[in-house]
């Protein structure tokens, strides 16, 4: 009995010490891969650079930051009530450090791509070449959304590493002038272009996307030597941190055109393959995939694998969604809709009231007052007497019941019957202050997901964000060829594009700066480019002056009413529409000289003497 | 020779209604406010139809499992302890301990579509209007188990009036923590398997730790009069590198039984008095702050390399998982140290009719991560410096307990009262550097009460629209454009007619924390067979700052609470813009304006110094005479009711919350009033 | 028993603070005047504001002072030196580089002197009607400045400015004569008719000067 007894102790005692390897306290990661077999695989390098594919800064996108596109003036919040999210309908003025960006972890992990690719022992000459090129795109991609931020920034090449010697000076790297940001990222890409292959691809940078981004940076540079120096101040630092010599302008344009037509000339053409619905044809020039020979290069999604998001799920039109909660954050403005052109080419306002301002105008199907518009209204916004998904979406603020001297407006509950037994109020509203209902009468089409299921948050949609296609790169030929003076190019360049807008060919003979711009806001609205071209054009203090009475500064909504007139056969049962300030709007845009160069992080200012303040902070 | 075994065995099962989108916990809470008491949960009041109410995400005609589905978790534990113990002649006792604990959770959460519909009184249908088409199938999976081992000596030993007491142990601890989560788009809401074609997500995780550590510990006394007591610690964690992974923390403590000197004979009034002093040490590994329960630093921190799965890009068509660096291995991270400091004395009186003690502590914690600055990093370096163990903070207090027990013929009772005060500091920063000096007093931790609450004064309310306009002060950032009669009118601390950050000063303590001052009453008395208990217990100098539903009207286009809606500044008759105000507590109320001044400047209006003291638990029972016990045949049969949390004074009953709450919005579940009745038998 | 709750009472208050926080708030008061001429300047309320700078830290970094609408400042610091500058672009004057030395010990009076691009004087503001008209001179003080536009607002509260007014009416360079009295009228919007009062303000703007010059706000009673 007592032998057993201490077997059993014994053997107790063992156990608790049989797992007495000497590092019990050393373990092993299951996800950590070192840094020679990375390199050393080229499947392992397309895994570093798929996580800085994602990680490209933008404004706002369908994923990062969608929710700012309701921070200018296309949009209006019209999601959740939460202050966090309603603060975008309240915003007194942009904060100096909005659009603030110091990305220098990217930088680092790309440099360190650089120099992994260049070290491996196991890669070809024309694999390193290959990578080598594709690193240095990010990283002039990086460079370009910082330097349109910031101005100048440090430009940093190689990884850099601080030898704990105490002394950190030789890796505090000065400001670069903002004009030689730009020179670095037009010779990176030039030195690139020709190695980075990735023929066919829409998803990974190939020759043509090179060229696009350099269009499109070098556009950028044109237009601020340009037009800061046209300002009556303009905004310099005596380091040339910020301000491009006005001489450098017509160089960069010219960079930019010849850019353009390299990529014009490449395997691209505008998609066009609905010619019987150019509107549809329009929404799915920017949804198709697969198929679309416009796109250049797109952040891509895969739904199968659970690579998905929910820009549908946040922003699909009311009655339309599948989920139970959310839907209509993105309300398309008044203000846009208005830059749609008629198809005769008059000025897009829409007519409400009659020519007299006696009486309204009225209509006999909501969508009426829209017809003969630029068939990139249809593509990109839904408005009152379309559908979606086969689906009619229904808008419809009220009823204008005639009292006899003046219309009384009723109200009511979404998809409410008024007394006569007809519809009150549309099952897509709009409400003065309904939270995920359209605030403005419009809804957004352009990258919204028809297929089923898309707008649940289980199934996600994956539509690809769309970072560059030749619609865009045609824009920017327009206007650096008009800068240059090159007026007929522009203008066969305008037309091609006005042409699939459904205007005909040669649509216009005599062209204007400010008609190019209007032609990119309502071309590419809600692809990023609102805030930056206002910006580099310098109008965008003037645009956005913070007045209730500028009526580009203050956000507008569209509410149709039926009318309700009984004995007036000509006036009831028809459709009148109200123009309005949107209800949930409250201040007015306010953008300052102080915006054009967001303020740099005290922090980084602390940790780098040599780093020079931007102007006004 | 003495072996032995204990199991325990717990099999916990939780089911409940699954509720798709916010959790299951908080949407019924949230129905609370955000549905409109014009809707109905049924269309038409017909139970087979759910109304399509403005929000029908917290309808709660949809909390039913049959319509909205069911949440499941089922937690099995298996907890196996094993230990041998051999006690040689000569005092010395060596034993043995191994546990394995094997611990699963199985969740199955089966969220269902559902339509919600709109009654049409003209033609008495009901029109299918949303609803969820959402539907969600998860599987979980989690497996985790745990090894200990521990082997100690223990020797005790007498030699007169000196008697040792000495232990010595060795232990090691690890666990594996294997997570698969199973994500699928059910085709309907009958069948609960999931099938590989509607598979949405998979996701798994793998997580392991292991610690290991040396004790020793030594007991002296001398005629149990002068106390002595030594030991020491000597602990490891598999977080940080091998050179970092040991810490070494000991302990000493003394005691003087003062009652026990031969001066302290003649006062005759003092039973017990004991004095002691200790300082110990101990190491953590945990998060200082937050969520405590969290590792010090993720796991394998000190390797460098790549990290799989970061990320990610479809590219050409098929997902790429994202590969990226890692930042710099953390290598001199090591044990934050806890040094606590005590001394008290204990004292029993009147012969041991007064009872109590009273300390005075400090919890210091060194080592606290922060990187080490030397010099500053250029920010363009992209990577930041490792953590090392360089702040220090502590918590210091005093608490005291006091308690009187006496007879009175035949009723005996006991009064006592306790009460810790203890608040944090925060110490020392490594190499602390500031701009100028208001940047000192805003951001400086040095010597520091921790948690300084920074906000706006309210120095009282405007009470005429003719006040506002002719403000001159800069209330609300847009000119007094937004302002009403009742809002509030905030100091401008340095005077220069704007309010902004710089005229933010301390308003309030630490929200959501302990309390600084715990108290605790407690009695009881006896008569016969009858027992009285109670216990109060109560806190102070907490804040507790109201947002969102308690301040916001019509907060998420939902309700808000009644004193918020009818005790407000508001115009005597609504429909006439030129009627007088009438004043009231709250300001006016204007709907979806959630960025007001009144809430977007956090202000000691909405925030509350919580005062509270709490009946916590009452005790009333009976044991029944030895004379009926006898009879029956048990030994003793106590019979009682008991009641938790029964009132409490305190300073939140305005605003209609439990004071021990910490949730800013109140939505939490309730703290609980229970009643129950039982008996205890003695065979 | 009385004895000893009186020691446990002591202790707690000697031992510890009920205070929010330990280290003491600044008290000493920096204020003055953006001045040109002896007047105070009028600009836009949280749109212009004065730097602190403050040697003998480890860091140097700026402590914002803002400016009044009626031109005053006013911080509230430690006692110290500071340096007071002019932050560049941000006020309707020259920019000016040179710091002004402060020395803070309790309320110290500082002024700070700029150079407008162009001043206003001579304003008188007059009801009439439904209209408000303001009558004004534009000295030019800065040769190089080009004038933009005068404006003239109307505000329900005290504070009016360019982004806070609920009426305003613009006249253009071209149709001003600097160093000569004009006037400019605003229509008072129908809904703000019934009111008892309204103020108003006149605004002299620099082309490429973000911020314009300010008249004292006025108070214009409607009845």
């Amino acid at each position: 009995m007592k032998n057993i007894k201490i077997y059993i102790g014994l053997i107790i005692c063992t156990i608790t010490f049989s797992a007495c390897k000497k590092d019990f306290l050393e373990r092993e990661p299951q996800s950590i891969v070192v840094e020679d077999q990375v390199y050393g695989d080229p499947k392992l390098i397309e895994g570093v650079l798929a996580n800085l594919y994602n990680r490209i800064p933008t404004d706002a996108s369908l994923t990062n930051r969608w929710t700012e596109h309701t921070a200018y003036d296309d949009a209006v919040w019209s999601g959740s009530g939460n202050a966090g999210d309603e603060y975008r309908n309240n915003i007194i003025s942009y904060p100096v450090d909005r659009w603030r960006l110091w990305d220098y972890g990217f930088i680092r992990d790309v440099n360190l791509g650089i120099e992994g690719v260049q070290k491996s022992a196991k890669l070809t000459a024309q694999q390193k070449a290959q990578f080598n090129a594709e690193f240095r795109f990010l990283r002039a991609y990086d460079y370009f959304e910082m330097v349109k931020r910031m101005g100048g920034v440090p430009l940093v090449t190689t990884p850099l590493v601080y030898d704990y010697s105490g002394d950190a000076t030789n890796l505090q790297l000065p400001r670069s002038k903002e004009v030689d940001v730009y020179d670095f990222i037009a010779t990176e890409l030039d030195a690139i272009v020709n190695n980075i292959e990735n023929n066919g691809s829409t998803s990974r940078a190939n020759k043509y996307a090179v060229l696009a981004l350099k269009c499109r940076a070098m556009l950028y540079a044109g237009s601020l030597a340009k037009y800061n120096n046209q300002m009556a101040s303009p905004i310099t630092l005596p380091g040339g941190e910020v301000g491009i010599p006005a001489q450098r302008a017509s160089d960069f344009y010219n960079k930019a055109l010849d850019a353009a037509k390299q990529v014009m000339a490449g395997p691209y053409s505008l998609y066009k393959s609905n010619a019987a619905n150019l509107g549809e044809n329009f929404y799915e020039a920017l949804t198709k995939k697969t198929g679309n020979p416009e796109l250049i290069l797109i952040q891509d999604f895969l739904q199968s694998k659970g690579f998905k998001h929910g820009f549908s799920y946040d922003n699909i039109a009311r009655s339309l969604r599948e989920d139970n909660l959310a839907s209509s954050a993105i309300a398309p403005t008044l203000n846009l809709v208005e830059k749609y052109e008629y198809l005769d080419g008059t000025a897009g306002n829409l007519k409400t009231r009659n020519v007299d301002n006696s009486d309204y105008v009225y209509y006999t199907n909501t969508q009426d007052i829209f017809a003969n518009k630029d068939a990139r209204l249809y593509g990109t916004i839904i408005y009152p007497g379309t559908s979606f998904r086969n689906t009619p979406v229904n808008i419809q603020a009220g009823v204008a019941l005639w009292n006899g001297t003046t219309y009384q407006i009723i109200e009511g509950d979404l998809g409410a019957k008024y007394t006569d037994g007809k519809l009150l109020t549309g099952l897509d509203g709009p409400q003065r202050s309904a939270l995920d209902l359209s605030n403005t009468g419009f809804y957004l089409r352009k990258f919204i997901d028809n297929t089923p299921l898309a707008s649940t948050r289980t199934r996600g949609t994956d539509i690809a964000w769309i970072r560059f296609r030749l619609g865009e790169v045609y824009l920017n030929a327009a206007e650096a060829a008009f800068e240059l003076g090159q007026t007929a190019s522009a203008l066969s360049y305008i037309n091609t594009l006005r042409e699939r807008a459904g205007f005909g060919a040669n649509s216009l003979s005599a062209l204007t700066i400010d008609r190019i711009r209007n032609e990119r806001r309502v071309e590419l609205a809600f692809e990023d480019h609102r805030v930056w071209d206002l910006a580099r054009w310098r109008i965008a203090d003037k645009v956005w002056n913070g007045s209730t009475s500028n009526p580009d500064a203050m956000l507008y909504a569209l509410y149709p009413y039926r009318v309700v007139r009984p004995g007036d056969a000509a006036r009831n049962d028809k459709y009148i529409f109200i123009k309005q300030v949107a209800p949930r709007f409250k201040t007015p845009r306010f953008y300052q000289i102080a915006n054009y160069y967001s303020s740099i992080d005290q922090a980084v200012l602390n940790n780098n003497p040599k780093i020079i303040r931007n102007p006004f902070h | 020779m003495k072996i032995g075994t204990q199991l325990a065995a717990r099999l916990e099962r939780r089911h409940q209604t699954g509720v798709p989108g916010y959790d299951d916990y908080f949407n019924p809470l949230l129905s609370l406010y955000t549905n409109w008491p014009t809707e109905r949960p049924y269309a038409n009041d017909n139970p087979n139809y759910i109304n399509a109410t403005h929000n029908i995400n917290v309808n709660p005609a949809t909390y039913v499992e049959d319509i909205s589905g069911y949440a499941d978790s089922d937690w099995r534990a298996l907890k196996s302890n094993f230990y041998a113990q051999y006690s040689f002649p000569f005092g010395l006792i060596a034993k043995a301990t191994y546990s394995y604990n094997y611990t699963t959770n199985v969740g199955e959460n089966f969220e269902y579509t559902y339509n919600a519909y709109t009654y049409d009184p003209a033609t008495n249908t009901y029109n299918i209007n949303g609803g969820n088409q959402n539907p969600f199938r998860r599987k979980e999976r989690r497996e985790i188990a745990e090894n200990f081992g521990q082997f100690q000596l223990n020797y005790a030993k007498s030699f007169g009036d000196h008697s040792f007491d000495v232990v010595a142990a060795y232990e090691r601890y690890d666990s594996t923590d294997d997570y698969i989560e199973l994500i699928s788009n059910p085709p309907n809401n009958t069948v609960p398997l999931i099938y590989f074609a509607d598979q949405t997500a998979l996701g798994n995780t793998y997580g392991v730790s292991a610690r290991a550590g040396y004790i020793a510990r030594i007991n002296y006394n001398y005629k149990q009069k002068y106390l002595l007591e030594a030991l020491g610690r000597y602990d490891g964690s598999f977080l940080f590198r091998k050179d970092s992974r040991f810490g070494f923390f000991p302990g000493v403590s003394a005691g003087w039984v003062i009652s026990k000197e031969k001066f302290f004979s003649q006062i005759k009034f003092v039973d017990n008095l004991k004095l002691r002093v200790s300082y110990g040490q101990t190491g953590t590994d945990r998060q200082p702050y937050g969520d405590t329960n969290a590792p010090l630093v993720a796991p394998f921190s000190y390797l460098q390399g790549y990290d799989y799965a970061n990320g990610g890009a479809v590219l050409n068509g098929s997902l790429v998982t994202g590969v990226s660096p890692r930042g710099l291995p953390i290598t001199n991270l090591s044990w934050i140290t806890s040094i606590s400091k005590n001394i008290g004395i204990d004292f029993a009186l009147f012969n041991n009719k007064l009872t109590g003690s009273f300390d005075f502590f400090e919890r210091k914690r060194t080592g606290l991560p922060a990187p080490r600055y030397d010099i500053l990093l250029p920010s363009e370096v992209g990577y930041s410096l490792p953590n090392d163990n360089l702040n220090s903070d502590a918590n210091r207090g005093m608490e005291g307990i006091l308690t009187y027990r006496s007879k009175i013929r035949e009723v005996e009772y006991s009064i006592g009262a306790n009460a810790t005060l203890s608040r944090l500091r925060t110490l020392d920063y490594y190499k602390p550097r500031f701009g100028n000096s208001w940047d000192e007093y805003r951001n400086s931790g040095v010597d520091r009460w921790a948690n300084v609450n920074f906000g706006y004064h309210v120095l009282g309310r405007f009470q005429s629209q003719d006040e506002i306009d002719n403000y001159a002060i800069n209330n609300d950032g847009q000119g007094n454009r937004t302002l009403l009669p009742g809002d509030l009118k905030f100091e401008d601390t340095n005077g220069d007619g704007i309010i902004n950050y710089m005229d933010e000063r301390p308003i309030g303590y630490a929200q959501g924390g302990l309390p600084y001052l715990n108290v605790g009453i407690n009695g009881s008395v006896t008569w016969k067979g009858i027992t009285l208990q109670f216990d109060f217990a109560g806190a102070s100098m907490q804040t507790f700052q109201r947002e969102y539903e308690l301040q916001i009207p019509f907060q998420n286009n939902g309700n808000s609470p009644a004193y918020l809606l009818n005790d407000r500044w508001h115009r005597a008759d609504p429909f006439n813009p030129n009627s007088e105000w009438i004043s009231g507590t709250y300001p006016a109320l204007r709907k979806d304006n959630p960025g007001l001044s009144n809430f977007a400047y956090r202000n000691d209006f909405w925030i509350t110094n919580v005062r509270y003291l709490r009946l916590k638990n009452l005790l009333l029972g009976y044991s029944l005479p030895k004379k009926w016990m006898e009879s029956i045949g048990f030994k003793n049969v106590f019979v009682y009711a008991n009641g938790t949390n029964i009132f409490s004074l305190d300073n939140l009953k305005d605003f209609e919350i439990d004071p021990e709450i910490s949730s800013t919005n109140g939505i939490i579940y309730p703290q609980q009033r229970l009643f129950n009745f039982g008996f205890n038998l003695t065979l | 028993m009385k004895k000893i709750s009186y020691i446990v009472l002591f202790s707690l208050i000697a031992f510890f603070s009920c205070k929010k926080d330990n280290y003491d708030a600044p008290t000493s008061r920096l204020s003055g005047r953006v001045l040109y001429q002896n007047q105070a300047v009028g600009v836009r309320s949280d749109g212009v504001q004065l730097e602190l700078w403050q040697r003998g830290y480890s860091l140097f970094t700026k402590i914002p002072v803002f400016v009044a609408q009626d031109g005053t400042f006013s911080a509230t610091l430690f006692d110290g030196d500071y340096k007071l500058v002019r932050l560049r672009g941000n006020g309707p004057w020259l920019d000016n580089p040179d710091s002004i030395a402060v020395k803070v010990s309790g309320n110290t009076q500082v002024d700070v002197p700029v150079v407008p691009h162009f001043n206003l004087s001579n304003v008188s503001f007059n009801k009439a009607g439904n209209t408000v008209t303001a009558t004004f001179t534009v000295q030019q003080v800065t040769s190089t400045s080009v004038l933009e536009r005068v404006n003239l607002y109307l505000g329900t509260t005290m504070i009016v400015d360019n982004t806070r007014q609920d009426a305003s009416a613009e006249k253009l360079a071209s149709d001003i004569v600097i160093g000569q009295s004009g006037s400019i009228t605003v229509n008072i919007p129908a809904a703000l008719a019934s009111r008892n009062f309204m103020y108003a303000r006149l605004a002299v703007k620099t082309n490429g000067v973000g911020e314009a010059l300010f008249s004292a706000p006025q108070r214009i009673e409607f009845k």
